[in-house]
């Protein structure tokens, strides 16, 4: 590219008005002669500038308070202009999410009902599905990643995202890979398992998905023989789900709880259904934490239930709960008086879900920890598309976007996770060198509109544009309304000018650089920031 | 010993000064006092031989899906073999770089000259002390290596963790752009599927806006605090290292061609990449590449027909065209090792496949392998001698990966990077 097709450094210091600002600018080592070009001059003795450029407030584009905003990002799939008009019409922050609590009560987007009907072979039986991947019509794998494209497509236009964050904690917590061998024939139905119960009561949950095929399948249960039970299941409730390891269980209550659960089993390879089979219940006297029974009955499923219930109840698994609920929505050093808050909040409750994040809401820990946490990459994504405006259309081939949205993430996959601890959530597993430039590339992607391209429109470039003529630091600063949900800094604004070489007061219209053909520089300068990717 | 053995088995018993017997105990021996003296004993030795950086490489290739190690390095001399396999043995005539028990496949006859100069063995019945015959959580203990922590961080990462560089691209995956298990962890790495997509996007090209681009980022991220500004700044300076290379085009040594043609397609790719990287001297110490799927349950096939030839023999050609690329001077700097997360069923299945197994074998090459023969305690085929159906594994694979790190870098301690392993080398390394 040569200067003369592209602005130079010269042209944007000509159109520069403000002197301080263009002060500014020359300290920050732009100090170019007539004439030269600009891009070796923007070197690195821009970033040591102190910042230089004023905001230029664009009030008519409205923003959240603080705390409106910390809600939608902490708890909900993101800030976007839809959830910020819903959030007001709610009445604000509590009416919001008092009603995001009781999900049922809101009613949820055309789009959102639409979106079991893009993936119709999710609803097939585990047998249909099998049968399928045996004649290789249709792999495991591509079921499942048609429940993490479904789910993705759910948390970007669903207009209950408090819900769909609940849903992807329970499903972390208690998580069947969706590509896990066996156990992806159920991981559908498991899905909808989790949702039923995403903001009800853990001990239903806990039960539930316990004696639910695909978890019984993916940790082994099923296999298990009287007298020999498979252990995986039986340790990993204790450890993972429930009561953790600081509990003190020994390895002989690991086998117990073997015992206590073996029975439950599924018709792999057949109807793949699930089934209590009283032929491979171990009988004999079980002792775990506490919870004792003679187990002398060849059908467990009463001594089953009451364990589960015991384990739901134990005040160590509340720790377990309150903790987790804590490291996913304050911080990764959450405080033990938070820790406990929550727990007894969560016991008291009987295990109840809402009651316990009503607690987590009120408290200050919460409150201060507003934009403080790293967003996954799919949270990035999801995040990414609401913010851009993207319309996802139903899916007429395999390069859809709602077909390789999974691949646009650029990273894992949703529900992938090959453990059964299910994904980490502490900020530090999701800041690596190959996440930001994965990340980066992503946020190019959609706000080039260049991929996914096929059954999507992506917002025309020059609508963005709040008024047809307007100056580039006012337009920043309604663009940083727009994404970030905040008003501009002076950093985003120098930022911005770095990137394209236009100075403040450019005047942008949608025949100007900045309003066409540059508008992805543009729009990547505020995805690729510490604002757009922390929640 | 107790079962008869070929003689690769007396030379390591000799090298080694173990029976299988007391070689299996130590395996189970790794109460906390031992590992905590050898601990305390490494860290001593990682002092004194801090800070060396001399070149080498490690490059890693995990055989995805499971890899019959049977039909790769064919112990011919076992009748079990034979009589397991009746549809799909490989004949003894038809294998290459044979001795008087094992041979290779035939299809990895573009290697043979490796072999002969004494750079290519393979040891067999490796794997992990108990089977695990899931794909995926296999995939996870075996490159996790640390059995007794709950920690998810695998061996290559717990081993570049150890130097004072916390360069990103101290260690790079290539073929997916999903970090594998062996390179997770708290130590920077990178991941991509080839080279050149370690690139910044809206920067790439040579150009003002790329320029300005890169001034931006600098200005974003410059100050950025918490986990994702270091992320921010780290990726910055993984691209000024990376990115120049990667941009540049690479033309392999006189003579050498990287194979084009299906299944060889990405593994060629990978290792062309990792040659321009090892020739740029970037101080890229591992490389880790994933070819696969080895998942034949069925389709298997013969030396004439199948997936079983048509993968060994990408693989071979792809490796082949990377050694010779190399070079006899840096193939001394570089080790190969191949890793599977098991092996496959000893007898063939009805749809002349073979299910998940347990005992594997790994290869190796390079210039430090003490090659041209074939390593391991053989525990035989015959119906005694299986476990479930499958090889026995009488080999730690920590313990070749073992020797493997210790020859390509001395600096680094064993009991760091495969905690709990009681060391017991081989002697697969010159």
């Amino acid at each position: 590219m040569s200067a003369t097709q592209h602005p130079t450094a010269a042209d944007a210091l000509t159109q520069e008005a403000s002197s301080p600002s263009r002060r500014g600018l020359l300290l920050g080592g732009l100090a170019v002669g007539a004439g030269a070009v600009a891009g070796p001059a923007l070197g690195a003795g821009v970033a040591s500038a102190a910042a230089s450029y004023p905001v230029n407030p664009y009030p008519a584009t409205t923003v959240p308070r603080r705390q409106e905003l910390h809600l939608m990002n902490r708890m909900g799939c993101g800030f976007s202009r839809r959830t910020f008009a819903q959030l007001q019409a709610s009445g604000g922050a509590t009416g919001w999410i008092q009603q995001q609590l009781a999900p049922a009560g809101v009613p949820e987007t055309r789009k959102a009902r639409q979106l079991p009907g893009w993936y119709p072979d999710l609803q097939e039986s585990p047998a249909q599905m099998w049968q399928r991947q045996v004649a290789g019509s249709k792999g495991g794998w591509e079921y499942a990643r048609d429940l993490a494209n479904y789910t993705m497509l759910r948390r970007i236009y669903s207009d209950r995202p408090v819900h769909e964050t609940m849903v992807d904690f329970w499903s972390n917590h208690l998580h069947v890979p969706a590509n896990g061998d066996l156990c992806w024939v159920h991981r559908f139905s498991y899905d909808q398992l989790i949702r039923r119960h995403a903001l009800g009561r853990f001990d239903e949950l806990l039960l539930e998905a316990t004696l639910h095929p695909a978890m019984l399948l993916f940790l082994d249960n099923w296999r298990s023989v009287k007298g020999n039970p498979n252990e995986n299941h039986g340790r990993e409730l204790l450890e993972l789900h429930t009561v953790g390891r600081t509990s003190g269980y020994t390895e002989q209550m690991v086998k117990d709880s073997a015992k206590i659960l073996s029975g439950y089993t599924a018709d792999a390879f057949g109807t793949w259904e699930g089934f209590y089979d009283t032929g491979k219940h171990t009988t004999g006297p079980v002792q775990v934490l506490g919870f004792a029974a003679a187990n002398g009955a060849g059908d467990g499923r009463q001594l089953t239930r009451d364990y589960l219930h015991y384990l739901a109840h134990h005040p160590a698994t509340a720790r377990t709960i309150a903790r987790k609920l804590a490291l996913r929505f304050v911080s990764d050093d959450p405080s033990d008086a938070l820790v406990d808050t929550l727990a007894r909040a969560f016991r008291d409750s009987g295990t109840d879900i809402k009651a316990t994040l009503d607690v987590l809401l009120a408290h200050p820990e919460f409150k201060a920890a507003a934009g403080s946490r790293v967003r996954t990459p799919i949270e990035d994504f999801v995040s990414t598309v609401r913010v851009l405006g993207v319309q996802v259309a139903a899916p007429t081939n395999g390069d859809a976007f709602a077909h390789t949205a999974v691949w646009a993430v650029q990273s894992m996959l949703l529900y992938h996770w090959p453990r059964p601890d299910g994904p980490p959530a502490r900020d530090g597993a999701w800041a690596s060198p190959t996440r930001m430039l994965s990340t980066f590339r992503m946020h190019w992607n959609l706000a080039g509109g260049w991929w996914p391209d096929v059954d999507v429109v992506y917002r025309d470039r020059t609508t963005w544009l709040p008024q047809p003529r307007i100056r580039l630091d006012q337009y920043v600063d309604h663009l940083c309304r727009v994404i970030h949900g905040r008003r501009s800094t002076s950093r985003m604004l120098d930022a911005v000018v770095a990137a394209l070489g236009y100075g403040p007061a450019t005047i942008v219209t949608q025949d100007h650089a900045v309003g066409s053909w540059l508008s992805v520089r543009l729009l990547g300068v505020l995805l690729d920031s510490p604002e757009h990717m922390s929640r | 010993m107790t079962t008869n053995q070929h003689g690769c088995c007396r030379e390591y018993e000799s090298a080694a000064g173990l029976s299988r017997r007391r070689f299996l105990q130590g395996v189970a021996a790794s109460g906390a006092t031992a590992m905590a003296t050898t601990m305390f004993g490494d860290a001593v030795r990682q002092t004194a031989f801090a800070a060396t950086s001399d070149g080498n490489v490690l490059v890693v290739i995990s055989l995805r899906g499971g890899i019959d190690g049977l039909g790769m390095v064919v112990p011919h001399g076992d009748p079990g073999y034979y009589a397991a396999r009746g549809s799909i043995a490989v004949p003894k005539e038809s294998l290459v770089a044979r001795d008087d028990f094992f041979g290779l496949h035939p299809k990895m006859a573009p290697l043979q000259w490796l072999y002969d100069a004494g750079e290519l063995a393979a040891v067999h019945a490796v794997g992990m002390e108990v089977p695990n015959r899931s794909h995926f959580l296999a995939m996870e203990e075996i490159e996790d290596a640390d059995p007794a922590s709950s920690e998810r961080r695998g061996w290559v990462n717990r081993m570049i963790g150890l130097d004072a560089d916390a360069a990103p691209s101290e260690a790079i995956h290539l073929t997916t752009s999903i970090t594998p298990t062996l390179l997770e962890g708290q130590a920077p790495t990178m991941s991509a599927e080839r080279l050149a997509r370690i690139s910044l996007a809206g920067g790439e090209d040579d150009d003002v806006w790329s320029t300005r681009r890169r001034a931006q980022l600098d200005l974003v991220w410059g100050n950025a605090a918490g986990p994702l500004g270091a992320a921010g700044r780290s990726a910055l300076q993984t691209v000024d290292r990376l990115a120049p290379v990667a941009a540049t085009p690479y033309s392999p040594a006189a003579g050498v061609t990287y194979p084009r043609e299906w299944p060889a397609t990405d593994l060629s790719d990978a290792l062309k990449d990792t040659a321009q990287l090892i020739k740029a001297g970037v101080g890229t110490e591992v490389v880790s590449i994933d070819y696969g799927s080895w998942d034949m349950h069925s389709d298997y096939g013969t030396t004439e027909w199948g997936e079983m030839q048509s993968m060994i023999g990408g693989f071979a050609g792809a490796l082949d065209a990377f050694l010779r690329d190399l070079g006899p001077e840096l193939r001394a700097r570089v080790n190969v090792v191949t890793v599977s997360e098991f092996g496959r069923r000893v007898a063939e299945n009805g749809n002349r496949g073979l299910d998940h197994g347990w005992g594997n074998m790994m290869l190796l090459a390079g210039g430090a392998v003490r090659g041209g023969q074939y390593h391991g305690s053989w525990p035989w085929l015959g119906s005694g001698n299986l476990v479930d159906g499958d090889l026995k594994v009488t080999t730690d694979y920590r313990n070749v990966l073992g020797e493997v790190v210790t020859r390509t870098f001395p600096d680094r301690s064993i009991a760091s990077v495969f905690p709990g392993l009681s060391y017991s080398p081989l002697g697969v390394m010159r």
